[in-house]
């Protein structure tokens, strides 16, 4: 019984110095990586913005706001909104973190870039969990292209593009488009409420 | 088998074609068939299993006289998680987008059944080399089976193979990318196995 | 509450683990023979995934991700699983040592079942909440035995039928299996 016991304990502490080991050596490069795609979400939603600063607003009013759209906490949280600004630091537009769940489980979290006058610039997709299937199209230039350098009051998702608001979904990731599309529209209304309780400061 | 015609050759070659883990035995079904959306896909994860299969088979095959024989299955978790883990920070590291594209499964690689299955039936009674080209078969044929299945459900649910475009957009079948396309393709080439390997049943 | 039952619903038969996700098709495979080991199957992953759920949880949301460790989720959950699984034998054991003799390979298997650590990773790195995750075990252990039952049940019925030579044994069942998800697709009108 001793000796199974020491047997079963050396081994946990060389697997323990290996994973040590791993982790101390992918450390600097995991945080590079990360700084990369936070960088890069800047050159693919907003890459004409000069200055970025943090937007303050109060959360429980916004939320307030889309629940007014129909789209309460359990269809989107929007995480966090940056002010993208030109070279004179005026506000050109906004950068919309927002966490959109998926009908049947899973979430895909978006950054949206939409100007001032409510056209969308792009998204990027930065996390898409339990992902089945052909849920990682939403990420495609296919499906993107449908929203870049639109503006409308709301998008919605339907079976052929009769107007410029209406989206065709990804063919067997209908639940995934629905998401990115919740999203969207909810950038477009955290725009609206900033516009409102900002009184006026976007055009 | 008799162990003095037990070399590395026999070892690929039953790896591949005789014993494929897959095909033949059947194991880890569980990623093969949520990964394989696409070839590439298929390609990545095949090539990890194989790494981390290859590295717990060297280990414990090291190991095999300090690993207890009753609290074995507690051996195997650490030693598996443990090169799971390392595999995954290294991918995490120099591939983060394969590390994104193969999502949750990366970490349930630490309980594939391939891996347990060979730790058990193998590595805790044969020599280091044994092991290591036990892994290498085994990886190999695996690595083959899911490369050819992702590429068949590529081609039925998205129409290209590896990026590339076969079929024109617009004729696809997309509940091939879904479980029960995978499942029904699999069920396929397990058929198409058994009938080549001359009615072998499980 | 609604939500909670929408949820429920949702992790048992839509999102079900293993006809949508397919993170328990060897279990499907080989446990599924008679009605007695898919029981048997279903009820241990139930109380090992609740009881590991529990645990995990916060370990893994105060505790892991506070230190950027979520790299070390794998091995720590799957340690945590296999405590939950030591204490539940030596429970079954002062129970009766017969009972214990039958059930100790069934349950010493269950720690490799990609199901149950799959549900718990799953929790934690998509960041539901306690109560969220905890019913999505639940109720996803749940889905996988009742699915495990009916398989049980088809396999009887087909075990008498005349299956193509090369479809005998596994590939006929991933057929069934392929079958039954398409099936279960129709569940996606309840919500």
């Amino acid at each position: 019984m001793k000796k199974r016991s020491i047997f079963l304990l050396t081994i946990c502490i060389i697997c323990a110095i290996l994973i040590t080991a791993g982790v101390l050596a992918t450390r600097k490069k995991i945080i590079a990586n990360e700084k990369k795609i936070y960088d890069n979400v800047f050159a693919e939603t907003f890459p004409s913005a000069y200055r970025r600063s943090d937007a303050s607003y109060s959360k429980f009013y916004l939320a307030e706001y889309l629940e007014s759209y129909g789209l309460d906490t359990s269809d989107v949280i929007v995480d966090h909104v940056i002010y993208a600004r030109n070279e004179l630091s005026e506000v050109k537009g906004l950068i919309v973190y927002v966490k959109c769940y998926k009908k049947y489980g899973g979430i895909i979290y978006l950054a949206v870039g939409i100007q001032n006058n409510g056209t969308i610039n792009n998204y990027t997709v930065l996390d898409i969990s339990d992902a089945k299937g052909l849920d990682l199209l939403v990420k495609e230039d296919s499906f993107k292209d449908q929203f870049k350098e639109k503006s409308v009051p709301q998008f919605v998702l339907s079976a052929e593009p009769y107007s410029d608001a209406d989206i065709v979904a990804v063919g067997g990731a209908e639940d995934a488009s629905q998401a990115v599309v919740n999203g969207i529209n909810a950038s477009i209304y955290t725009l609206e409420f900033i516009d409102e309780s900002m009184g006026g400061l976007l055009e | 088998m008799s162990e003095k015609k037990d070399n590395i050759f026999r070892r690929l070659y039953y790896g591949v074609l005789k014993e494929n883990p897959t095909v033949v035995l059947c194991l880890g079904l569980c990623p093969t068939l949520a990964v394989t959306t696409s070839a590439k896909n298929g390609l990545a994860m095949g090539i990890f299993t194989s790494v981390v299969l290859i590295l717990s088979n060297l280990f414990i095959s090291l190991l095999r006289k300090l690993i207890p024989q009753t609290e074995r299955i507690l051996g195997f978790v650490v030693i598996i998680g443990t090169f799971t883990t390392l595999s995954q920070l290294f991918l995490q590291a120099y591939f983060p987008d394969i590390n994104e594209a193969l999502g949750i499964f990366i970490p349930l690689t630490a309980v594939n059944t391939v891996i347990y299955d060979r730790a058990e039936k193998y590595a805790v009674s044969h020599n280091a080399a044994l092991s290591i080209f036990d892994g290498i078969g085994m990886g190999i044929g695996y690595t083959l089976i899911i490369t050819i299945l992702g590429a068949i459900r590529e081609i039925l649910a998205m129409g290209t193979v590896f990026g590339y475009r076969l079929i024109p957009a617009g004729y696809s079948i997309s509940i091939a990318a879904l479980a029960p396309g995978g499942f029904i393709i699999l069920a396929c080439i397990i058929a198409i196995a058994n009938k080549i390997n001359g009615g072998r049943r499980l | 509450m609604t939500k909670l039952i929408y949820a429920a619903i949702i992790s048992a038969f839509i999102n079900n683990l293993v006809l949508t996700r397919t993170f328990g098709t060897n279990s499907l495979i080989r446990d599924s023979r008679d009605y007695g080991s898919a029981i048997r199957l279903g009820v241990s992953i139930l109380i090992i995934t609740s009881l590991s759920s529990v645990i995990t949880w916060p370990i893994g949301r105060y505790l892991l991700e506070k230190f950027n460790l979520s790299a070390l989720e794998t091995i720590v959950f799957l340690l945590i699983e296999a405590a939950v699984v030591w204490l539940l034998l030596a429970l079954v054991r002062k129970i009766s040592e017969k009972k214990y003799q039958q059930l100790s390979p069934l349950l010493t298997l269950t720690i490799a079942n990609s199901a149950v650590l799959g549900i718990i990773l799953n929790n934690v790195s998509v960041g539901y909440s306690f109560v969220r995750s905890t019913v999505f075990s639940i109720f996803g252990a749940i889905g996988f035995g009742i699915t495990l039952i009916l398989m049980a049940g088809i396999r009887e019925r087909i075990r008498y039928n005349d299956v193509p030579q090369p479809f005998e044994g596994v590939p006929i069942l991933l057929v069934t299996a392929a079958l039954m998800a398409i099936a279960f697709y129709g569940f996606t009108g309840l919500i």
